[in-house]
């Protein structure tokens, strides 16, 4: 019975994904108004020939602030979490 | 066919959606959803393709960022953020993981579920 | 006179791999990391990036756990790696504040200005480059350090 539900439900989705985004315009679509501000624009404003890198760091560089709050937020919560295997090293005296 | 890539991603998600309904282990069902996210990471990169354009690098000086036809740049860098987070999700999981192993001393789902101290 | 006790014999379990897979990577992990601060350091010039290198570099690291135990890696400080990872956060914010006090917006370029595709040509994306690579690798380091110190044996403080 719950084999045949996961089946199910694997089909339904399937036939969702593929309704969805098969008849789409995808390779033909004119590219946004804002992408092709970024295209034009950077390497004049910016120097940089590297769009990617350009919007991640000179463009939208406040979400990249945010993106290493998490990585710290992560190194910090694995520590606080895992707290009692880390007092072992300070004890057995090797460090 | 160009759009190869949107159903690649497609089948890839599924596949990891069936091993995360369909495992018991905590571990593999992670790593199901590792695989699940890797498959929006190119879902992502292959909404951005356009035809006939190449990447928006133009370090070689025969592309002039006017009239050369490039692909959109904002998806790629989503992706990237994306990648980040899903590093963040997958330590934290880990960390979870551990602290539920050493409660009930088994790594089955189903036996996770009673409410034993 | 006590009896002569009878040794159990000890059986070694290396935690090392062989004498093959120790010299390829002794070989392989400068070449690596020097790989690892080209991609941080052509970030704004060709694909890469800071978090791109950041990650090669600490591949190259783990590589060393991999060949040659969890011993080796009793030299890294996680004290040293947690305070390394919280420059690395401030010094982003700061770089920001420059932008501020200077008049112009917070995290604005203010170093623009250089031919497109020279080394010095990206302003505050060079930097940002360094201070965002800095900070992955020694984040990502610590923990996988965490991670890897659960298995360790011993009995655990309570």
């Amino acid at each position: 019975m719950r084999s045949l539900l996961v089946v199910l439900t694997i089909l339904f989705l399937l036939v969702a994904f593929f309704l969805a985004f098969t008849e789409a315009p995808f390779a033909n679509a004119p590219l946004s108004k804002i992408a092709q501000t970024y295209n034009e624009q950077t390497v004049a404003e910016t120097s940089a020939t590297n769009v990617i890198a350009a919007i991640n760091f000179d463009w939208r560089a406040y979400d990249t602030l945010g993106e290493s709050t998490i990585l710290l937020t992560s190194a910090t919560g694995a520590a606080a979490l895992l707290r009692r295997y880390l007092h072992r090293r300070r004890e057995t005296g090797l460090t | 066919m160009i759009r190869i890539n949107l159903i690649g991603a497609i089948l890839l998600f599924l596949l990891g959606l069936y091993g995360v309904m369909t495992n018991r282990n905590l571990v593999r069902m992670l790593l199901n959803l590792g695989v699940m996210e890797s498959a929006t990471y190119l879902f992502l990169i292959a909404l951005g393709y356009r035809s006939n354009s190449t990447a928006p690098i133009f370090y070689e000086p025969t592309l002039v960022p006017g009239q050369t036809l490039v692909v959109d740049p904002i998806t790629q860098a989503l992706a990237l953020t994306s990648i980040v987070i899903g590093v963040v999700t997958l330590a934290m999981a880990l960390s979870i993981i551990v602290q539920i192993a050493r409660h009930y001393r088994t790594l089955d789902v189903r036996h996770v579920r009673d409410l034993r101290d | 006179m006590q009896p002569r006790r009878i040794q159990k014999r000890q059986i070694e379990t290396r935690v090392e791999m062989t004498v093959m897979v120790r010299m390829i990577i002794r070989s392989l992990i400068p070449i690596i990391l020097v790989f690892g601060a080209y991609i941080i350091t052509y970030g704004h010039l060709t694909p890469g990036g800071g978090f791109q290198g950041g990650m090669i570099i600490v591949g190259a690291v783990m590589s060393f756990y991999l060949a040659y135990g969890y011993n080796i890696m009793r030299r890294f400080e996680e004290d040293d790696l947690d305070l390394s990872e919280h420059i690395g956060a401030l010094s982003y914010l700061l770089i920001g504040l420059i932008g501020l006090f200077a008049g112009v917006s917070f995290l604005s370029n203010i170093l623009r200005g250089g031919a497109p595709g020279g080394l010095l040509s990206g302003g505050i994306i060079l930097v940002l480059n360094f201070v965002v690579g800095f900070k992955v690798a020694t984040g990502t380091l610590l923990v996988l350090l965490i991670l890897l110190e659960v298995l360790q044996k011993g009995t655990p403080k309570q």
